[in-house]
């Protein structure tokens, strides 16, 4: 494990596309708040319908920062797919191996890689929302709704190991992160062409609704209550169940392409 | 005889339709260095490659060090395969570092500086791969393959991209890796830099093994001989008459024969007496490595 985490260490400290991404990442997230607060406070009548509440308000704020860094997550899973496919194009990959790297610790170094990352953007966003909450919020009950910032670590976990997966398919760094993107409305589109139960289940959805709109649910129980509105949604346990198995799928998927191939 | 380091049998490889390696078979022994020889899609970096575990055979099998084909096998192997690989982005301490980390070595700092100065690096040592000059990379890749001490090296083309004294160099560096009892395998299309270095071979041919041996048989068996008698006619028509000697060419004051492997200069030169014919001179002359690759090449 040790070894591992030195190892990823060595490659990736002098690797100025990781901190660029993560580095913008930094300054949007908060940007973005400050934006969807003035936003708000400029459109009243949409504000009404999402919170009745300051997004930057105890606890709201966590469904708010958390929902809002979601969307910036796409810019680490960036990174995710450009290490990944570097270490391809590079034949750094191959290099390691030869040098005595299994391919377990190959796949192993990409998940602590994935770990790490997802952890320190949960961090930097609960760190912000923390701050945010600190300096705008009306009252101090940050501790409520505070699992938000585990459900978005899972999140982020998942965003990477798809990210992780799509690198090892395609190879080829511009086309792989190309297909990333291009990944999110096309599940959109054919989740929703099948079926909107069925969709509930495709992975980015799963992962993407462990951090809800915020007050989502709440506008959809306030709404008329009859059989042709009822919509189906997963609980927080089965969308933690299925990202969880998509996690690992994502990870045995690669161990199992990268076990067969030749490099 | 010392011990075997690797077993080959059977090893195969197949491209859908093209098979690049049709089962070749040897041994490496422990102290030896080893001449991989082949024209340029004759298998041999496919070959490494399966050995390296970075290629799957189709067929057959390998062990390293009697432990099969252990990925734990290739910490106690450093290996330059084709083109050096490193990280662009990162220096060249920074990428020995990577492999430092891979080969499980405590403190690697002092053995950095030791094998960066050892390639002639140390100076530009803190510059980023992607700016080196092919030369460097290649010796970056030998630094990186010397680095653990290894007990094995498995070199590809190490001569790539380096100038003569590049080349007279890295033999230099081989010859004393050997010297200190390491077992090295050298793919290369340098004949005369094998001849000096190695002293075993396996030649492949589209895949399949020629030749497996020490240098010294490779080269004794295809000795030729110069010939010069009184009556060169006469020798003419008697040489033609053994079917253990091969006509290479013909001066007009002399003759140039192969003889077969069983046959010494003195052999041949009872047999043409035997037919009344006396030699004048008997020249033997060694071929060199390169004449005879090109022979069996075109066998």
């Amino acid at each position: 494990m040790r070894q591992i985490i030195a190892l990823e260490y060595a490659k990736l400290r002098k690797f100025h596309t990781l901190k660029i991404l993560f580095a913008v990442y930094m300054v949007v997230v908060p940007c973005w708040m400050y934006f969807m607060n003035f936003f708000f406070k400029m459109n009243p009548e949409l504000k009404a319908i999402f919170t009745q509440a300051n997004p930057f308000d105890f606890p709201h704020i966590w469904s708010f920062i958390t929902y809002s860094a979601s969307f910036f997550n796409i810019l680490l899973a960036v990174s995710v797919v450009t290490i990944t496919t570097n270490d391809i194009q590079f034949k750094t990959m191959r290099q390691n191996i030869i040098e005595g790297l299994t391919k377990r610790q190959v796949i192993f170094g990409k998940f602590v890689f994935v770990i790490f990352l997802s952890a320190a953007a949960t961090l930097y966003t609960f760190l912000c929302g923390l701050v945010l909450g600190l300096i705008e919020s009306s009252n101090m009950d940050f501790y409520q709704n505070i699992h938000l910032n585990v459900l978005y670590f899972i999140q982020t976990i998942g965003y990477f190991s798809f990210a992780f997966l799509f690198a090892i398919l395609v190879k080829r760094p511009a086309i792989a992160i190309v297909t990333f993107i291009i990944y999110f409305p096309v599940e959109t589109i054919v989740g929703n062409i099948i079926s909107h139960k069925m969709y509930q289940f495709f992975p980015l959805k799963v992962y993407a609704d462990l951090t809800p709109i915020p007050f989502f649910k709440a506008v959809i129980n306030s709404g008329p209550k009859n059989a042709d509105n009822d919509i189906f949604l997963l609980s927080l346990s089965e969308q933690l169940s299925l990202a969880g198995v998509y996690i690992v799928l994502c990870f045995a998927i690669t161990y199992f392409i990268l076990k067969r191939r030749d490099l | 005889m010392s011990e075997i380091v690797l077993q080959v049998d059977n090893l195969s490889k197949k491209y859908k339709k093209v098979e690049a390696v049709k089962g070749v078979s040897f041994d490496i022994r422990k102290g030896n260095v080893y001449g991989l020889l082949g024209p340029n899609g004759s298998g041999k970096t496919t070959t490494l490659a399966m050995l390296m575990g970075i290629l799957h055979p189709t067929q057959g099998s390998f062990s390293w060090f009697g432990n099969g084909q252990e990925d734990r096998n290739r910490l106690r192997i450093g290996c330059l395969l084709e083109t050096p690989n490193f990280y662009p982005y990162l220096n060249a301490y920074d990428n020995l570092r990577v492999t430092a980390t891979i080969k499980n070595m405590p403190n690697p700092k002092a053995r950095i500086e030791e094998v960066l100065e050892y390639v002639d690096l140390k100076e530009r040592g803190k510059r980023t791969f992607r700016t080196y000059s092919l030369g460097m990379k290649q010796r970056l890749a030998v630094a990186a393959a010397l680095l653990s001490d290894p007990e094995v090296l498995v070199l590809d083309e190490p001569t790539n991209g380096l100038d003569p004294e590049g080349i007279a160099e890295m033999r230099e560096l081989i010859l004393k890796i050997g010297s200190e009892g390491k077992t090295i395998i050298l793919a290369s299309h340098i004949l005369d830099e094998v001849q000096k270095i190695c002293s075993h071979v396996v030649m492949l041919k589209q895949g399949e093994m020629v030749y497996n041996g020490s240098m010294t048989d490779l080269l004794l068996q295809r000795k030729s001989y110069k010939l010069m008698a009184d009556e060169p006619q006469k020798l003419i028509s008697v040489l033609r008459g053994l079917p253990q000697v091969r006509i290479l060419s013909e001066e007009p004051d002399s003759l140039m024969v192969e003889l077969d492997e069983q046959l010494t200069g003195s052999d041949l030169n009872r047999l043409v007496a035997e037919q009344g014919v006396y030699l004048s001179e008997l020249h033997a002359y060694q071929k060199s490595l390169e004449t005879i690759f090109l022979e069996r090449m075109k066998l």
